[in-house]
This record gives C-alpha cells, structure tokens and sequence, in this order.
C-alpha cells in the first residue's frame, strides 16, 4: 500500500495547491467587497438591481446571451474594448458583486455589454432588437427572441407597449404583438448596465 | 489581503515541501532505477515485445512481415 | 483457478469489462449523434439565425380570440428551445459528459482492469454509475432546453442534473480506488497514474465548482476564476490525463515496443498535474480580477510547455521506425494523430496565454478553433483510437469494414482540420478588425467572419459522416455482426482457452 499512499499524496498536493491558489486565495482577497459609498452624493455603487431587473438577468442566463456577449471592459493595454467605446474605465471585481451567475462571458460575436443601458436606454429599442434584430441593425446575425413576445387580438385600443413592428413579421391586422413579463424583465435590465460612474479602485481615465 | 497572501507563501511553502519529500522518497524507494522494467511491464509472452496487436480487420498479418518492428526482432511467431 | 496463461488471462480480464465498457462506449456514441445534431443546428444558426426556430404548433393568439383548433390548425411558432444559447450549451454539455466523460470512463475502467491485471470488480457499481450519469446528462440537458441553464459554462446543467452526475461520479471515484487497492500487478504504470488522478481530481473538482457557483454562490468575479479554474480543469486534469495516459499505454501496445523513456513519462505526469491545474485565469487576462490571480495563470500556461514537449518527444521517439505501421493500424491512426494534436494544441495554448496574442484573440473564434482543436483532434480521436482496440477484444469479433473505419478517419481527421483552419483564421481576422475601432462592428466585423462560419458548418458535416459511420460500426459490432472467419480473431488467440 505504501506506493498507493504516496501516489495520492501526489494527486492531493498538486490539486490542493491550485485550489487554494486560484480559489480561496481569490475569495478571501475580494470575495467580500462591499458597495462603495459615493460621498458626494449619497450613492452606494454598484447601486442594487430592481426586482425586475434581478428577474431580467435570469432571463439572460436562461437564453445563452452570455454565448455572444461579454460584460468586461478591459484596460487600456489590455485590448480594444474602450476605443470602441464599451466603457469609461477598464472593469473591477467591485462592479459584479450583485450578479448571480457572473456574466463575464468569453466571446464578442455581439458587441460588450457592461454599459448598453448607457448607449442604448430606449426600451422600445431593445424590445424591438430583440423581437426581429436585423430590422434595427441591418445584418446581424443575432438571433430573434420572438418567443419572448406574445401575439394577442386586439381588444379596444391597442396596449401601449405592442410593438411598432412593419414587414414580414408584423401580426395580422386586428392583432398585435406585446411582450412577455420575461421580456420586459430582460429589457429592464438591459438598461440598468451601466457601468460609466467611477470607483476609487477605477477612475474613469483608466 | 494579506490573508490572501499568508496562504499563497504557505501553500508554496508546504508544496514545495511536499514535492521535496515525493522526490526523496521516490529516490530511496528505487522508482528511478527500474525504468526498462517499468516500461516493459505490459508486455508478457502472449503479447511480447516486437508483436504488433492491431491491423484493419481483414488484413493479412504477413503484410505486418515487412514492418520494422518485425525487421528488428526476427521472423514472426508460430 | 488462475488462468493457464499470460494471454489467456488477458482475454478473461477483458471480458470481464465487457457489460459496463460497453455499455459506457454505447452511450458515449448516443450522446456524441445528440452532441453532433446539436452543434450542426448551433453552427447553422451562427450564420443564418433565421434556421429552426419555429414548431408546429397550435396558434394560440387565434385559438385564445375565439377560433376553434380545426379552423385554425396547426402553424409554425416561435419557440423558446430551439434557441442559439440553449442549444449551444446543450451541444457543450451533450459532448464533453455525454461523449467525451462517458468514453473517458469507459477506457478508463478497461485500461485500470489491465494494468491492475485484476478482473473488474463490481461490475454492477460501474454499470449503476452509468446508468445515473446518463439519466443525469438527459436530465441536464432536458433542463437546459426548458431553459434552466444555469449559464456558467461547462457547468450549465441546472444544480438537480449536477447532483445526479456528481453521485455517479463519485460511485466510480470509489470504484476506482477499490480495484487500484485488490490490484495484481507488481509495478504501477504511468498509464495507471494518469487514470487514477484524473478519476480522483474530477470529482473533487465537479463538486467544488458546482458548491461555489451554484449551491453557495461567492461573489461575481469570484465566480468567475472558479469557473474557468473548473472548466480548464475539466480539460487539464480530466480529458488530458487519461487521453495522454491512453496514448501511453496504446502507441507500445499496438506497435509492440516499450515506451522510449519511462523517465520521462514519469516526469511529464506530474509536470502536468503541477502546471495544468494553475492554467484557469488565462481566460480572464484583462479581466476585472487582481494582477497577481492572471500572472500566476499566466506563467502556468506557457510552463505547459515541459510536460507537452517532455510527452511530444517521448511519443515520437517510441514511434520512430514505426510509423509505416500507421497504414496497418487503425487504433495507432487515431492515437497518433491525437497525439500530434495534443502537441500543437498545448503550445497553441501556451501562446494563447502570452498577453500581446491574448489581446487580439481573446472574446473571438480562436478560442473556439482552439477547443476544438483539444476537445476534437487531439481527445476526441484518442479516444475512437481506444475504441476501435477495445471493442473488438470485448465483444470476442473483428470490426466488419476496414473501409469504415478509413472512412470514420479521412471524415473525421479532414473535418476537424478545416474547422480549425476555418475558425482559426476568421477568429484572427475578427480580433485584427475588432482592434481597430474604426471597423464598425456590425457592418464590417459580422459580415467578415460570416464566410468563416459557413465554413465551419460544411466541416461540421464531414465530422457527422464520420459519427454516424462509426455509430454504426459499434452497432454491428455489439450485435456480434464482427469478423469471425478464420476461426479465433488473432488478436485474441486463446478465445477457446477461456470460454469453457
Ligand atoms: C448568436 C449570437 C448572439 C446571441 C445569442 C445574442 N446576441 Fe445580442 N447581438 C449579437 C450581434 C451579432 C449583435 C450586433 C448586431 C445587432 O445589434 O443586432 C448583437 C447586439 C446586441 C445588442 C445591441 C448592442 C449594441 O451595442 O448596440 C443588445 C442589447 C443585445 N445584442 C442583447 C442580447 C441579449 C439580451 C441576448 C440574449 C437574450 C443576446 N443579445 C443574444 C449576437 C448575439
């Protein structure tokens, strides 16, 4: 038995050491960030999620959005991403201490999404790029969530929120296309990423 | 932070220790003398050295005949 | 008794993996057709999103204004599981547990039944594990579709399927560790190493990552260096192990001659162990994670290059001489074209690693290429190797068709090689035009790599050819339709010794 005995030593020892290295290490480090309290105005950031906006980024782990887009901005010497525009300041672990799954991502065939509530706040925009992507960014490759979107008759005056949709995919006249709370959960908080405000760790020129 | 980097030297430490005493042990205990029996431990009569075990079914062994393997240890086996 | 003979105790002990191999090999093929079905739809939908979107099924807005079903029969509707995400993720998951683990398994338990020299032991606790860890996969994958994906990759199944494949997985951890202990053999080959480690580190490694991220969750980037520290791992510590090791004990097998340097094997073994498992935080250079996490990562990565070379050399060296053996032999076809895969794609990695190319090709798909570059051309065709030696000593038959399994070759090694060329190239040129913020993202950066996307699905078609060859192959072979003429197939000479 002794050389079973020394074999799995082995096998722990090297295990050991990289779990402690580049998992409790990590997390006894920055595992327990906090909010940081902006003094000048009373603000904690990264602010909280609404409830909505928390059901939003359910959503987005459900339908793979992750798959295409990533949420870090990196500096400057490390990338592209803020001459393209994608941030103010490179991304800190401080930014995702709300998000359950973290959503990082590791592939850009759509564009970063840290700040897409700062470019883009219009919600009828999202739920339009959402419903059909290529009619409002002509040639995307985005895939269409129409399952997020529901078809209805309309009763009376149509809802504030149907789509203003035109060509192939617009419903059969008397109907109209509204979305599903999943929609408007996702598209809440599509808008609440907005990552442009500086933290101490991150000023803006960064 | 600092708590980070205690275990970080610590887990160093006590790797490197631990990779030491493997090392001394593997030495004493003769695991770097025998390596040709080592390395020879899965052959055994029914399948020795210089005895290929697989061709395209359907193919003739004696094609094997002309391979190095058989050129290097004589005429094959019965 | 003891078997009379070296051979004869051979055919008996692999006869005795025979139900759970099989049965571990068999659903490894089913999950491979499911995996590839997958990957051919997520691939088509990457270039053309409009494809397979919708169902039939009732239209439930006319059904709702008051139509009765007959007037308003059937049409196609948007549907949630059809969609790119969920079903990349299930193609991910699908082939690295349901095909890449469950093959893994099944080498891995033969090959520690022959290197232990000992007959399987409880061969129901194995059987039982794979019926779980299968249950598990379609549970998993079920749940991804219904869009319970817990989106963290490689550990997308939702926690309920984790579970499942967390108790089979330990049920053959401590399988494992039972028949190592009643082993027979007196000297412990390097095969035998890697096959136990990666037996023990992937459960421990399962468990933990699955704990952190989704039962007890940390704090976001937290997670995030548990992912990847788990998800290179899967590769490091689970697939290479036992790929490298099967190489280790096939190449000498089936050419008839000792590794070249045991030493080195030796040496290489725990390079890997030391270096591999420290590799994880190169996928987040840049990310918002401390300096020092990315560094160490960083210097592991392109440390991979000892074991790699140290393996590369020993493996050609064993080879030399015999490589015309290459035509003869289909398993050493496989395993060394595995083999020279894994060679490219770890100092591929390596400079992956290196912070002026990570710039340009990180977030693009040559990552991808290089996953599948690992995954399919150097795992992947290590373990069809293994296969095509193991079958046939279990099910007592030859394979039916040497132009089968060239064909499952040309289609696989020509498939895997223009998708790596086709990803490799459009990832260079998207991370090249992403660099520049001229380019205007969706006007020029999509447009480019779309070309190269088709490209990936023509190749992916090539790589089906091959999956449903080989299926069917298997299939012939579990239902005894092998080779038999010429009495006992000479690979397994004492056949009439054994059976009594
Ligand atoms: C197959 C890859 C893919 C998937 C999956 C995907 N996207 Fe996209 N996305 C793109 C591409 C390509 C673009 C750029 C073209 C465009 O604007 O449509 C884009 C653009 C966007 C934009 C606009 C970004 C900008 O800077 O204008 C938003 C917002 C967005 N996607 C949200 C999502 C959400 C939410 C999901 C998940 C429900 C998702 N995407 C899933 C590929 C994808």
């Amino acid at each position: 038995m002794n050389r079973m005995r020394n074999l799995f030593i082995g096998f722990f020892a090297t295990f050991i050491c990289s779990w402690l290295g580049l998992v409790l290490a990590p997390h006894i480090q920055f595992g327990g960030l906090k909010e940081y309290l902006n003094e000048d105005d009373n603000q904690y950031l990264p602010p909280a999620r609404t409830g909505l906006a928390e059901r939003g980024s359910q959503v987005y782990a459900a339908n793979g959005c992750i798959y295409c887009h990533t949420q870090q901005v990196r500096p400057a010497h490390q990338g592209y991403d803020l001459a393209r525009g994608w941030g103010a300041r490179r991304t800190v672990a401080r930014d995702y201490i709300h998000d359950r799954p973290h959503f990082l991502g590791t592939m850009r065939t759509g564009p970063d999404l840290t700040n897409i509530g700062h470019r883009q706040n219009s919600v009828a925009w999202h739920h339009k790029h959402l419903f059909a992507p290529a009619t409002v960014s002509k040639g995307s490759i985005m895939p269409p969530f129409r399952y997020l979107y529901r078809k209805q008759r309309i009763v009376g005056a149509p809802s504030p929120d149907a789509l203003q949709i035109e060509g192939p995919d617009a419903p059969e006249p008397g109907f109209e296309i509204v979305p599903t709370e999943d929609a408007k959960a996702l598209v809440a908080y599509l808008v609440s990423l907005n990552r442009m405000y500086p933290l101490p760790e991150a000023p803006v020129d960064q | 932070m600092t708590t980070a980097y205690l275990i970080l030297g610590f887990s160093l430490v006590a790797f490197g220790a631990m990779a030491v005493t493997a090392l001394v042990w593997a030495a004493r205990a003769g695991q770097f003398e025998n390596f040709k029996a080592g390395s020879e431990s899965i052959f055994d009569s029914g399948e020795p050295i210089g005895e290929p075990t697989d061709v395209f079914p359907g193919m003739k062994r004696s094609l094997l005949a002309g391979s190095p393997t058989r050129a290097m240890k004589g005429p094959p086996r019965p | 008794m003891p078997p009379p003979t070296d051979a004869a105790e051979r055919a008996y002990i692999d006869r005795s993996c025979r139900a759970p191999v099989l049965f571990f090999f068999g659903s490894a093929l089913f999950w491979l057709l499911v995996g590839t079905f997958f990957a051919l739809v997520t691939s088509i939908k990457l270039h053309d999103p409009e494809f397979m979107t919708r169902a039939p099924l009732p239209d439930v807005a006319k059904f709702q204004a008051g139509g009765s079903l007959n007037a308003n029969p059937i049409s196609m509707q948007d549907v949630g599981f059809l969609t790119f995400g969920r079903f990349r993720a299930s193609h991910l998951n699908a082939v690295a547990y349901g095909w890449a683990s469950s093959a893994a398994i099944g080498v891995g338990v033969w090959l520690m039944a022959r290197l232990c020299r000992v007959p399987l032991r409880r061969p129901a606790l194995v059987t039982t594990a794979g019926v779980l860890w299968n249950i598990g996969i379609a549970v998993g994958i079920a749940g991804i579709l219904a869009g319970q994906s817990t989106s963290v990759e490689w550990l997308e199944f939702p926690p309920y399927a984790a579970l499942i494949i967390g108790i089979a997985y330990a049920m053959i951890a401590v399988w494992a560790v039972d028949m190592f202990a009643s082993r027979q053999c007196d000297h412990v080959y390097v095969t035998l190493w890697y096959v136990l480690a990666a037996f023990f580190w992937f459960p421990w490694l399962y468990a933990t990552a699955n704990i952190l991220i989704l039962l007890k969750p940390v704090q976001g980037s937290v997670q995030a260096i548990v992912n990847w520290w788990f998800g290179h791992n899967v590769l490091g510590l689970w697939f290479t192990p036992i790929g490298i090791g099967a190489a280790y004990y096939m190449i000498p097998k089936v050419i008839g001659r000792p590794i070249h340097s045991y030493y080195l094997s030796a040496i290489g073994f725990w390079s890997l162990a030391l270096f591999y498992s420290w590799n994880g935080g190169h996928h987040l250079i840049g990310g918002p994670l401390p300096a020092w996490v990315i560094t160490a990562s960083i210097v592991a990565s392109v440390m991979m290059v000892i074991p790699v070379v140290v393996t590369a050399v020993n493996h050609h060296m064993t080879m030399r001489g015999h490589f015309g053996m290459l035509r003869y032999s289909p398993t050493l076809r496989f395993i060394v074209f595995g083999a020279m895969s894994y060679t490219l794609v770890s100092l591929q990695g390596s400079s992956m690693a290196i912070r002026s190319l990570n710039k340009i090709s990180h977030f693009t798909h040559y990552t991808i290429g290089h996953a599948h570059f690992g995954l399919y051309a150097f795992f992947t065709m290590v373990m069809f190797g293994c296969m095509y030696y193991i079958v046939p000593r279990l099910c007592g038959c030859e394979w039916r068709s040497a132009y089968l399994i060239r064909l499952h070759f040309w289609a696989a090694a020509y498939g895997i090689f223009f998708m790596i060329i086709a990803l490799t190239v459009g990832g260079l040129v998207q991370g090249l035009m992403l660099a520049d913020p001229a380019k205007d993202f969706v006007g020029e950066i999509v447009p480019m790599t779309r070309p190269y996307l088709v490209g990936r699905s023509l190749s992916g078609v090539l790589l089906s050819i091959g999956h449903v060859v080989f299926a069917y192959h298997f299939i012939l072979m579990v239902l005894q339709l092998g080779r038999r003429e010429g009495g006992p197939v000479y690979f397994n000479p004492v056949e009439a010794e054994v059976r009594p």
